[in-house]
């Protein structure tokens, strides 16, 4: 069984509630939208989703009663289940994230779940649902703690640079103390932003609808209205989905990490290790290029559940270019002096139709990118995070003296290139990357295994 | 390819026997045609395929109509992989590809021969190693 003496602990009693209350609602739905249920057999549908609530309850409140957590120095350990047994230990030197979640019935009463992420073969994930916000926010302070003090202990025996993450032998530090506010985006912007697009669909079906009632009808227009209301609430669902999930979005620094907290529904807490991330994209959308809009988005290192896995990570949703820098320097402070970039030459203007979107600046610390018309990107990547590098040459590059470099980096964002640059920049490019993308030092003693 | 000119030479054999001689013919004619061009496109891709082990980096250069470089730093290198297929094992062949942290890399060397594959990739791995960088 699960001794308290061994010190394991039991998640919050309140648990098997929640998680059958989510039963209770699934089947209201479901009654809800039969078209068989009506007033006479009421009761007996209501009977039976109750029996349903029970049983969704009684085997929840099985499995809360012998499921147990415990945090040793070197590894966090779950068990549950009493017919199918699962056991679960996950060394700390392994942890990659670890998130603090309240979907929203958890946070109607105050609880929330912790989830801790590390790369390792097969299922890398330990979730303890539900536990009170405050005791989550301490576990995970803990988690983090034992874990940076192993890690040190593991690295001390090869002479390495001491690890980015906070020192060992301190106690944990209560989160208020060393954490600073970066940037936060108001509710008000995060909407205009996302429903920007209506402000040009809106009149646009307005004027359609009003040439057909004009021309063929008032009833067709009615017909045509009715025929794409489905695709109206789908995009309406479309453009919402951002603002529930970035909502109230606040970003923090803490040791050498960014804690994110976000969202409406389910608030979400990340952590991102700054140390981690392999590189930056600022987007600018056409339309919010009105308002000097921009978002700043980056791939992290093993944040996702499979193995050696890579994640994207929205630094900052929507904010002014500044702001956006802002972030961004916070990762890579030299970056607010390192941004101009060198165009392509005339010549290519033969070749691409819009060339003065594309440039490419070699700062100290990383290299910029940009590429992009309707949508702007800027792609930062510093230069001890560059993979490898590929140049092609297209026949009619080569007719033209030019040639594009990639720059290859982990994750899905970023897509560094340097595209029609003058071929011997670009041999000067590969020559000054390569030079610049020294080894750099294990993090933490510790080099991801694939 | 091989399965394109197989499938063009059944095609042609096919309407030679169903339409007669001239369909059958010019679609024949057409898959030599084809089958001497891309042998010979082959040759040019093959001969066009380069690789340079430097102090710091691997080179590899490749392509006829576009023509393409990949660096991979030593420091970089996850997995060095040895593949052979079926015809390329009946031939004593074996191609090297390289991978590193990000999906995009395409570091291939292709139809070397299985001795010199295999101590491609020990030094790679050993130069791996020696450089191993974190993320």
């Amino acid at each position: 069984m699960l001794p308290a003496s061994e010190g394991w602990r039991r998640l919050h009693p309140a648990t098997p509630f929640l998680k059958g209350g989510r039963f209770t609602v699934l089947g209201l739905i479901l009654i809800v939208n039969n078209p068989e249920v009506d007033l006479e057999s009421l009761p007996v549908v209501l009977v039976g989703l109750a029996a349903v609530l029970v049983v969704a309850v009684a085997y929840g409140w099985v499995i809360w009663r012998w499921t147990g957590y415990r945090l040793l120095d070197d590894q966090l350990e779950m068990h549950t289940g009493l017919v199918f047994r699962q056991r679960r230990r996950l060394p700390l030197a392994r942890v990659e994230a670890v998130d603090v979640g309240q979907p929203l019935f958890a946070r109607l009463f105050g609880l929330a779940e912790l989830r801790v992420e590390a790369v390792s073969h097969g299922a890398s994930e330990v979730r303890l649902q539900y536990l009170p916000l405050s005791q989550t926010r301490q576990l995970r302070e803990e988690l983090l703690h034992r874990r940076s003090a192993r890690l040190q202990a593991s690295s001390e025996s090869e002479a390495t640079e001491p690890p980015a993450v906070a020192t060992p032998g301190q106690p944990p530090v209560p989160a208020s103390e060393s954490t600073r506010v970066i940037a936060s985006v108001p509710s008000s912007l995060l909407i205009l932003a996302h429903l920007a697009p209506l402000l040009i669909l809106v009149p646009l079906a307005g004027i359609v609808l009003v040439t057909v009632a004009v021309s063929m009808g008032f009833d067709e227009a009615l017909a045509l209205l009715g025929a794409s209301l489905v695709s109206v609430v789908l995009l309406l669902i479309a453009l919402v989905r951002p603002i529930e999930r970035l909502y109230g979005f606040t970003i923090t620094a803490a040791d050498g990490d960014m804690i994110i907290r976000r969202g409406l529904l389910n608030v979400t807490e990340q952590r991102v290790p700054v140390a981690r991330i392999q590189g930056l994209r600022i987007t600018e959308p056409l339309l919010w290029r009105l308002f000097q809009g921009a978002s700043l988005e980056v791939d992290i290192a093993g944040y996702g559940t499979t193995p050696g896995s890579f994640d994207s990570s929205v630094l900052l949703p929507v904010g002014t270019r500044q702001a956006v820098v802002q972030v961004a320097a916070e990762v890579l402070p030299s970056l607010t002096t390192d941004m101009d970039v060198e165009r392509p030459p005339e010549r290519a203007q033969r070749r691409a139709l819009f060339p003065n979107q594309y440039g490419v600046g070699m700062g100290a610390v990383h290299l910029v990118t940009k590429a992009g018309v309707l949508r702007r990107f800027t792609h930062i990547v510093p230069y001890g995070k560059v993979q490898s590098l590929r140049t092609s040459q297209g026949p009619w590059q080569r007719a033209l003296g030019l040639a594009t470099v990639r720059i290859d980096t982990p994750g899905r964002i970023v897509n560094a290139a340097a595209i029609h640059c003058d071929e011997a920049q670009a041999r000067a490019l590969v020559t000054h990357i390569r030079s610049q993308a020294l080894p750099v030092p294990p993090v933490n003693g510790v080099i991801p295994a694939h | 390819m091989v399965v394109y000119l197989v499938f063009g030479a059944m095609l042609g054999a096919a309407l030679f026997i169903t339409y007669g001689s001239v369909a059958g013919a010019v679609t024949l004619l057409v898959t030599m045609a084809l089958a001497v061009h891309w042998w010979w496109l082959s040759g040019r891709r093959y001969r066009s395929w380069g690789y340079a082990e430097r102090d710091r980096d691997l080179l590899i250069r490749y392509g006829v109509l576009v023509r393409r470089t990949s660096v991979v730093p030593y420091g970089r290198m996850q997995l060095v992989d040895v593949t052979e297929g079926p015809i390329s094992r009946l031939l004593g062949l074996a191609s090297v590809q390289l991978h590193t942290a990000a999906a995009t890399t395409d570091a291939v060397v292709p139809h070397l021969p299985v001795a010199e594959a295999n101590r491609l990739r020990e030094h790679l791995t050993q130069l791996g190693e020696a450089n191993a960088a974190g993320l």
